[in-house]
């Protein structure tokens, strides 16, 4: 029998109970969560799907496949969250696994279209907003931004992503991409160099130069 | 200096968290000082990404849930996979001893007759 404390609903298909709106700590349910208590974990996915997501989408792009990259994050964080000591907020050790997942997805992707994707070479966006004519009308650096982020090639977005957004240590993104910390500073020069130049243009001097 | 160079110095400057020293604009040309002003207002501008999140159809998160719940359903807890590959190599070893007992009998009727 439900404690008659708790509620049930139907949360995405899924039949839950729902405990009152009492104020829980994420330590608390961490610690829940690594006893075993099944609402707990699914407590902190709901509560961190939004931001695993966001990070997902702007890894690998596709909203389809951020959603299946986001699944998998969660999975494994459910099966080592017994290795989560708590030395390092929830949110950086997800947005880890996060990074990991989304560069063995686009690893696979690559394998399947059986050709590598090098450092320059972007992946073909088709969407009107890539339009590079569009590009240089949009109005804001903010808008320039984001049409150039969806511009670049994936190896050089993750990189930039990780470091200038998510403030992660180059020693850690080399890790979770799989490679060297050189290889991730000359990846960043190279993706914030291509995010300037698209955004603000090649001066004829520079060019020159 | 190069515009590689220029990359190296806004790099230091980031992990130094000195990028808008103006000290790190001396014996920078002015091509250089413009786009160190680029450089700048990239790293203002996509800093502010972190705080924004995309919307997401609630819905997802339940299949995350379902999904979770289906693989751990599926998936052979540790004590099942261990129990299975102690009885799979108990099941090979016995096996094993069979074909030698069969072998060792068959030889015996020669060395008898």
């Amino acid at each position: 029998m439900l404690d008659p404390q708790v509620t049930v609903a139907d949360f995405g298909g899924r039949v839950e109970r729902i405990r009152p709106s009492v104020p829980v700590s994420e330590e608390e349910l961490i610690a829940a969560a690594q006893d075993g208590d099944r609402e707990a974990f699914d407590e902190l996915v709901k509560r961190h799907y939004r931001r695993v997501f966001t990070l997902a989408r702007r890894l690998v792009a596709d909203a389809d496949d951020a959603h299946d990259v986001t699944q998998e994050v969660f999975l494994r964080a459910y099966r080592s969250l017994d290795k989560f000591r708590g030395d390092a907020q929830l949110s950086t050790w997800l947005y880890r696994i996060t990074a990991n997942c989304a560069a063995t997805h686009l690893g696979k992707s690559s394998r399947h279209r059986h050709d590598a994707l090098g450092d320059d070479e972007a992946i073909v966006d088709e969407r009107p907003d890539s339009n590079p004519e569009l590009l240089a009308d949009a109005a804001s650096v903010r808008e320039r931004l984001d049409l150039a982020i969806a511009e670049l090639p994936p190896r050089l977005r993750a990189v930039v992503m990780l470091r200038d957004v998510y403030e992660m240590p180059h020693e850690v993104i080399a890790t979770e991409l799989g490679i060297s910390e050189s290889a991730a500073k000359v990846r960043l020069h190279r993706a914030r160099k291509k995010l300037r130049e698209r955004i603000f243009g090649q001066s004829a001097a520079e060019e020159e130069s | 200096m190069t515009t590689s160079r220029l990359e190296r110095v806004v790099s230091e400057a980031i992990e130094q968290g000195r990028l808008y020293d103006p000290a790190i604009e001396d014996g920078l040309t002015l091509l250089e000082q413009a786009q160190l002003a680029q450089y700048r207002r990239l790293l203002r501008t996509i800093r502010e990404l972190r705080d924004e999140l995309d919307p997401v159809d609630p819905g997802r998160v339940g299949e995350v849930l379902a999904y979770i719940d289906e693989a751990v359903t599926n998936a052979p807890s540790g004590r099942a996979r261990k129990v299975a590959y102690i009885g799979g190599l108990a099941v090979v070893g016995a096996a094993g001893a069979v074909v030698c007992v069969v072998q060792i009998r068959h030889r015996r009727p020669a060395f008898a007759s």
